[in-house]
């Protein structure tokens, strides 16, 4: 047993102590000097059982927050990574190996949320198809285009587009996000 | 024994865009100076073309789409669905994407 657990307990302990003793001594309490064995179960049962939930919600409670969080913090890099595209397209200065390599990443980080959902058993496969078609979307118009010392040459056509579909994958990763946070296991 | 391309350690790990004239590394570039060669090689010797694409920096689309879109148009999308094959445990999904360039490139869909 931890230090800091045996002082929590010896804590809790003592004030228990002085409680029941304030208790006795107080006039308006009036206690018999018999405890009977039914009693003694009953504190044992209910004690008992108060332990167990507490412990066993707690488990589970904290284990679905674990996975929900680690869901959420690989959905998080996605977006990280598509705004940073946006902002490439935004600004017309798209560079080549940058751009290539952010949608590896992004296809790798979507392949990696699916395999944990399936792992945590937390089903948020609902949005993610859709977000990966729509950053497949994107990835075609962005690294198809014509290339020009290390850039990218998006067309304004293009642009529009990607932007378009920047905001729809937005709100699809928000989707997902509240689709996770509000799961619960089976 | 098969025939195998790793493109990272074959050709680039930094992969670059569709044709010569864009720069290095371009898919026009590995189509004919690596994957073209392969892919007969393989076919002559009843073998099947394992493509490996782990180990770059990522592909762009013009380079996917030239080099492979091309080899669908030279020896059909059929032809080339049934001896090659591709592994891409970094990034999955990639093999879904080629797949399509090498329908689009026939017009299969």
């Amino acid at each position: 047993m931890k230090l800091t657990t045996l002082i929590k307990y010896s804590v809790t302990f003592f004030f228990g102590g002085i409680i029941g003793f304030v208790s006795v001594s107080w006039k308006y309490f009036d206690f018999d000097s018999k405890i009977g064995v039914v009693d003694i179960v009953n504190l044992a049962v209910t004690a008992s059982l108060g332990y167990y939930i507490a412990s066993s919600l707690q488990k589970k409670l904290g284990s679905n927050r674990v996975e929900k969080d680690l869901l959420i913090d690989e959905i998080k890099k996605i977006k990280i990574d598509i705004d940073r595209i946006n902002a490439f397209v935004e600004n017309k200065q798209v560079p080549f190996d940058e751009t290539v390599n952010i949608f590896k990443n992004i296809s790798g980080n979507i392949s990696s949320v699916i395999e944990l959902s399936k792992t945590c058993k937390i089903k948020v496969d609902c949005g993610l198809p859709s977000l990966q078609s729509k950053t497949k979307e994107i990835k075609k118009l962005v690294t198809g285009s014509n290339s020009q010392n290390g850039q990218f040459i998006i067309t304004n056509g293009h642009r529009g587009h990607i932007l378009r579909l920047h905001r729809l994958v937005k709100s699809q990763i928000f989707e997902s996000i509240i689709a996770i946070n509000r799961h619960d296991h089976e | 024994m098969e025939e195998y391309i790793k493109i990272a350690t074959e050709f680039s790990a930094t992969p670059g865009a569709r044709y010569i004239s864009d720069g290095k590394h371009s898919g026009q570039e590995f189509y004919e100076t690596l994957l073209k060669d392969r892919y007969e090689t393989a076919m002559k010797n009843g073998r099947k073309l394992t493509v490996d694409l782990d180990g770059t920096h990522g592909y762009a689309t013009s380079f996917l789409d030239e080099a492979f879109g091309r080899l669908s148009k030279d020896f059909g999308a059929v032809n080339v669905f049934n001896n090659i094959f591709f592994v891409s445990n970094e990034e999955p999904y990639l093999i879904d994407e080629i797949k399509d360039y090498i329908n689009e490139a026939n017009n299969i869909n």
